[in-house]
């Protein structure tokens, strides 16, 4: 076939030609079988080839990826201002996987924290606010205590309930309903989550993130999140992208600390070692506490 | 020259003076592109990150010695199908369910290819049975909706070879997702070269503009 029927062949498929050229073209290539056959192949490609899904990168593998080339590189000694977009401040649903081992670690325990709802106070953190205080999220936060004699492990038909505690940090102990979906899917829903335990688990890495039970729970926390355009997630998107430790976050609850509306978060690094539970405040994202490295 | 291409140019510009906001401009603009380019070459997620995250590592270690000759995102794209080019031929990857060269199953219901079009949708996988060279015209031209003229830059063959190649790629893409065996003309000059042997004329050097 020569380069000129090839050509039109092409142009004729991809209905670049005006009406009276690409009359011309078919009328030329109908006197021959094989170029008729030939832009039935060219049609049928660009088809399939328009369904083809996008290949996009996540918002999660994203943040990474800027921040390994900028760890590589070295190219910013001072702090990176994070401006994530609408989207990117939904919460990068990549991280569920892992994360939601987490949640599996996690049975009721010592309410050193009381959670609430996260969606109906989605709004309340700016995420400007969030930005101008990186350097405060980072630093350096009280250990908490264990409060282990009141640790119930419980069995997923077993979860235990521990009395309140009372400490300076004492919290509210109002407990609102796990995220509509997540109990039918999973069966359970982890609450009253206690850091230092949950540290632990992290640890002794007694959760398997390829467990079929995680997956569940993974689709039920992707739909909700895929719902909820948060702002609060915008402390673990700052924190993530400007954190050469962690590879993932996961926000597991809302609740109330020192009488500050608080953001439960895991983070987790390549070692569960390295892995850290940590409380930030709903308003600005500081640490407020923190258990792990 | 595009408002884009003028814009990445001040970029460079600015990230080489220091501007740490042109870093995220320039990975906003581009990044999705270059593991798009990825990912539909190597057909592997994970792959696909490492040599997206080795593309723009080379390209802002030698930020310095762009031009500007070209597009800055011509010699992006060229750096990318350079990384998978080396990743494939490091990895001398085959995918487990490849068929063997020239070999089509039957499949009753192929005798409309476009019917059977229907039946059998995995453009993915079909586009791993191309040939590098046909497969990268592809993805480039079809795919990323780049021009043959800067697909030809990239690819460092002229704007001829990369219609050919676009249109040899298209008709083996088709025929593999209609299952229908291609007339015997078809086959001698579609299914070479091997898969993991790109022809080296393609491959300008990484880095270099």
């Amino acid at each position: 076939m020569h380069q000129h029927d090839q050509e039109l062949i092409m142009a004729l498929a991809e209905g670049t030609l005006d009406a009276t050229a690409a009359s011309a073209a078919r009328a030329e290539i109908e006197t021959c079988s094989d170029c008729v056959h030939d832009l039935e192949l060219q049609a049928l490609a660009l088809t399939a080839l328009e369904t083809a899904p996008p290949a996009q990168l996540s918002e999660f593998e994203s943040a990474k990826l800027r921040r390994d080339i900028r760890g590589e590189i070295g190219v910013f000694k001072e702090e990176v201002t994070f401006e994530p977009s609408k989207r990117q401040r939904r919460f990068p649903i990549a991280a569920f996987g892992t994360a939601a081992a987490v949640l599996i670690a996690v049975v009721a325990i010592a309410p050193r924290l009381s959670l609430v709802g996260g969606a109906d106070s989605a709004d309340t953190v700016a995420l400007e606010a969030a930005e101008s205080t990186i350097a405060a999220a980072t630093t350096a936060a009280p250990q908490l205590d264990a409060a282990a004699g009141q640790v119930q492990v419980g069995e997923e038909d077993n979860l235990g309930t521990a009395a309140p505690t009372t400490s300076p940090n004492a919290l509210s102990t109002t407990m609102a309903p796990p995220p509509e979906g997540a109990l039918e899917r999973v069966g359970y829903y982890a609450a009253n989550p206690d850091l230092t335990l949950l540290r632990s688990r992290l640890e002794s890495q007694e959760f398997d993130p390829d467990s079929a039970r995680l997956f569940a729970l993974k689709d039920a926390e992707a739909e909700i999140a895929e719902e909820d355009v948060n702002t609060v997630n915008s402390c673990l998107v700052v924190t993530l992208s400007t954190s050469d430790e962690f590879i993932e976050g996961f926000q597991f609850a809302r609740g109330n600390y020192d009488g500050r509306e608080v953001i439960f978060y895991v983070y987790l690094a390549e070692e569960p070692a390295e892995s850290a539970v940590v409380v930030q405040a709903a308003d600005n994202c500081e640490e407020l506490a923190r258990a792990g490295p | 020259m595009t408002h884009r291409a003028t814009e990445d140019i001040d970029l460079i510009a600015r990230y080489l003076q220091g501007d740490m906001g042109a870093f995220d401009e320039l990975m906003a603009a581009h990044e999705n592109r270059v593991f798009g380019i990825c990912l539909r070459m190597l057909r592997d997620r994970e792959a696909a990150l490492d040599v997206t995250q080795e593309t723009f590592l080379t390209v802002f270690r030698k930020a310095d010695r762009y031009k500007a000759q070209a597009a800055f995102s011509t010699w992006l794209y060229r750096v990318t199908m350079n990384a998978c080019y080396d990743y494939l031929r490091r990895t001398k990857r085959r995918r487990a369910d490849a068929l063997p060269e020239g070999f089509d199953p039957a499949d009753p219901r192929a005798g409309d290819p476009l019917e059977s079009a229907e039946v059998r949708p995995d453009i993915e996988a079909a586009l791993g049975e191309l040939a590098e060279e046909f497969r990268s015209a592809v993805v480039l031209v079809d795919l990323q909706g780049l021009a043959i003229d800067q697909t030809a830059e990239i690819l460092g063959v002229p704007p001829g070879t990369v219609k050919s190649r676009v249109f040899r790629g298209r008709r083996r893409l088709a025929e593999l997702l209609g299952n229908h065996s291609p007339p015997s003309r078809h086959q001698t000059d579609v299914d070479r070269p091997a898969p993991d042997s790109p022809p080296a004329p393609e491959h300008p050097e990484s880095g270099t503009n």
